[in-house]
């Protein structure tokens, strides 16, 4: 019966740390993990989100509010893209790769998975390591003789201190 | 001049992949390659094991790591052994690249460098070049 009213119907969204958050489901069901909830029918109340904390929700949701606002014209929607993703931090796209991977949002995961991969442009391999909490498995010798295969590659890479 | 003995002569077709044949000097890698290929694990085996980003499902850090630069890729392989064997083989980038539906199509350009003698090469994205 809401349907028919005419209003927008609102969603309820909630993080795993319980943050509820109300979006529009035009807007909402830009992730396709919502969308199918929503033509299941198990979308009335509150829909748990597990896998994503507030802090990614709200982002996600900041996002899919401004794209969906915007009318089908993919330079548009590119430039938001970019300009939304400009001022994240490496933790951010992080969370946000694995909260659109599980909502099922593709342009979102394109996006954000290409920006991860230009900011790891010109980073030092320790940076690289410590960000993604990677242990590096070579013993010294393994390594020097990585690096020694490509010495030139790690000309002009950034100094370790920028985090 | 040194003659080349043809094995498909005595050894058909079958026998590619033969141990003896693995073993057979002439089939023998030079010796100077890097120790580390040894250690290069099987990809499938690797995809099975140790994620290639701690936390991260094996699928969503492809998605990141096979839009990397071609040429970051060997600074990336000193990550640790397991990107060793991503970035190390073009074959492997290439096709995973295509397996996952990556269609944006990359294009090489290759230059000579008159001062320096060096030739210079770097690709880009096609969806972010402009012809004029």
């Amino acid at each position: 019966m809401a349907a028919e009213t005419g209003t927008p119907t609102t969603l309820t969204l909630k993080s795993n740390d319980d943050e509820l958050f109300s979006v529009a489901e035009s807007a909402a069901i830009l992730s396709v993990t919502i969308r199918n909830m929503v033509e299941d029918g198990c979308a009335g109340g509150v829909i748990p989100l597990d896998n994503v904390d507030g802090k990614t929700l709200a982002s996600v949701i900041t996002y899919m509010n401004g794209i969906s606002a915007i009318p089908a014209d993919e330079e548009k929607k590119k430039s938001y893209r970019d300009k939304f993703l400009s001022d994240k931090d490496f933790e951010t796209l992080a969370d946000m790769v694995l909260a659109a991977n599980y909502l099922n949002m593709s342009c979102l995961m394109d996006a954000v998975s290409a920006k991860i991969a230009q900011v790891m442009e010109k980073k030092s391999v320790g940076w690289v390591r410590r960000k993604f909490g990677i242990e590096n498995d070579y013993t010294p010798e393994e390594e020097a003789a990585v690096k020694e295969e490509h010495k030139w590659t790690f000309e002009g890479v950034e100094t370790d201190d920028d985090n | 001049m040194q003659r080349v003995r043809v094995s498909s002569q005595q050894a058909p077709v079958h026998k590619l992949g033969d141990s003896q044949m693995t073993l057979s000097p002439k089939f023998r890698l030079p010796a100077a390659r890097s120790t580390i290929t040894d250690h290069a694990l099987d990809f499938d085996s690797s995809l099975t094991g140790e994620p290639l980003i701690p936390g991260f499902p094996n699928d969503v850090a492809l998605q990141c790591l096979l839009r990397v630069p071609v040429d970051q890729h060997t600074s990336c392989k000193s990550v640790c052994k397991r990107w060793y064997s991503l970035f190390g083989s073009k074959e492997l980038f290439f096709t995973l690249r295509k397996v996952l539906g990556f269609h944006d199509p990359w294009l090489f350009v290759f230059a000579y460098h008159k001062c320096t003698g060096k030739i210079e090469w770097k690709e880009h994205f096609l969806l972010y070049v402009y012809f004029y």
